[in-house]
């Protein structure tokens, strides 16, 4: 961060953690946006070409089922005078599935309104951005534990990964 | 990716995983091909058709340079005979930035020389959102504030999830280093 009672210099201290009261100290401050994750909406873009859209519709319940079905490829031969033989038909895999829920919650002081610090708020903390971000991540994901028959992502929750 | 992908009907296996897990090279390319025409099969073992048209990477420079020289070139790649075509030059590729990371967002460098080999009309994934990712109503609360101003605080949220639903229409080779 930038030391105000150092004029000329500059002071640069790596903060671990950052409580509200750093946040919001009543000084102006300088933000590094350039780390934040630019390559989101690139991928994102990349994962809508690998996934198809089926969106839970309101109303259309919470829960999944897609099922492989599976003919013979090839038709049989009909003997004079017979009947032409059934055809096979198959199931395979059923999956059923429903979603997560994701969601993230950040409180502004009524002490940084009052000293108008909203602008710090408002640049520091994009939490839509870090839920598309994670949404791209676990997309990606699949295919990063595809040699995996399962895997374990950030929340602690295990990943059925062997129908890939 | 298993090696021993069973038929439903028939109980025959198959693999997506390309033998010997290369790396990206016009050998290991050929040999994904391979694997991906011999292992495309139905619920009764027929061979299917698949055209693969895809190739999936990570971001590693190294891998993007073979990809994109391999299959990018208009002749194939250390041909002094410039009418020789490129018969690799029809793959889209699709770069996954984070594909190789750990389950929290690290960078996982054994997974940077992974590569997919793939046909997009065969792959059956889907995602199937429930909720847009999207900011909700903020809420103020009366009891904690400043000279009168109310502290707010702001949810977002949103309800998703990504499946594959069957292991067809793409293989795979997760390279050692």
């Amino acid at each position: 961060m930038i030391n105000p009672v150092n004029p000329g210099n500059k002071s640069v201290k790596a903060l671990s953690t950052m409580t509200m009261p750093e946040l919001f100290d009543l000084r102006e401050r300088l933000y590094l946006k350039k780390l934040e994750n630019s390559d989101t909406m690139k991928d994102s873009a990349q994962l809508s070409k690998l996934f198809r859209n089926d969106p839970f519709r309101q109303g259309e319940g919470i829960l999944k089922t897609y099922t492989e079905k599976d003919t013979q490829t090839y038709g049989s031969a009909q003997p004079e005078g017979t009947t032409g033989a059934l055809v096979k038909f198959g199931i395979g895999r059923t999956m059923n599935f429903t979603f997560v829920n994701y969601g993230n919650a950040t409180t502004l002081t009524g002490q940084a309104r009052h000293f108008n610090k909203q602008n710090d708020f408002i640049n520091s903390i994009d939490i839509p951005m870090m839920l598309q971000n994670r949404r791209v991540l676990d997309g990606t994901h699949l295919f990063t534990f595809a040699a995996s028959s399962s895997m374990v992502n950030m929340d602690g929750a295990t990943i059925d990964l062997t129908v890939m | 990716m298993n090696s021993g992908h069973t038929t439903a009907q028939t109980g025959e296996t198959f693999t997506n995983i390309i033998t010997g897990n290369p790396e990206f090279s016009k050998a290991g390319l050929l040999l994904g091909e391979t694997i991906l025409r011999n292992n495309t099969i139905d619920g009764y073992g027929a061979l299917g058709s698949v055209s693969p048209n895809m190739i999936i990477t990570s971001a590693d420079p190294t891998v993007l340079y073979n990809v994109q020289q391999i299959t990018g070139s208009s002749t194939e790649v250390g041909q002094s005979n410039s009418s020789v075509i490129n018969a690799l030059r029809k793959y889209e590729h699709i770069v996954l930035s984070k594909l190789d990371t750990d389950a929290k967002g690290g960078r996982d460098a054994t997974k940077s020389k992974m590569w997919f080999i793939g046909d997009k009309n065969l792959i059956e994934a889907v995602y199937c959102q429930a909720m847009p990712i999207s900011n909700g109503a903020p809420v103020e609360d009366k009891l904690k504030g400043y000279a009168g101003v109310h502290d707010i605080t702001f949810p977002s949220f949103g309800a998703y999830i990504y499946k594959f639903i069957t292991p067809g229409g793409l293989a795979n080779s997760t390279p050692s280093s």
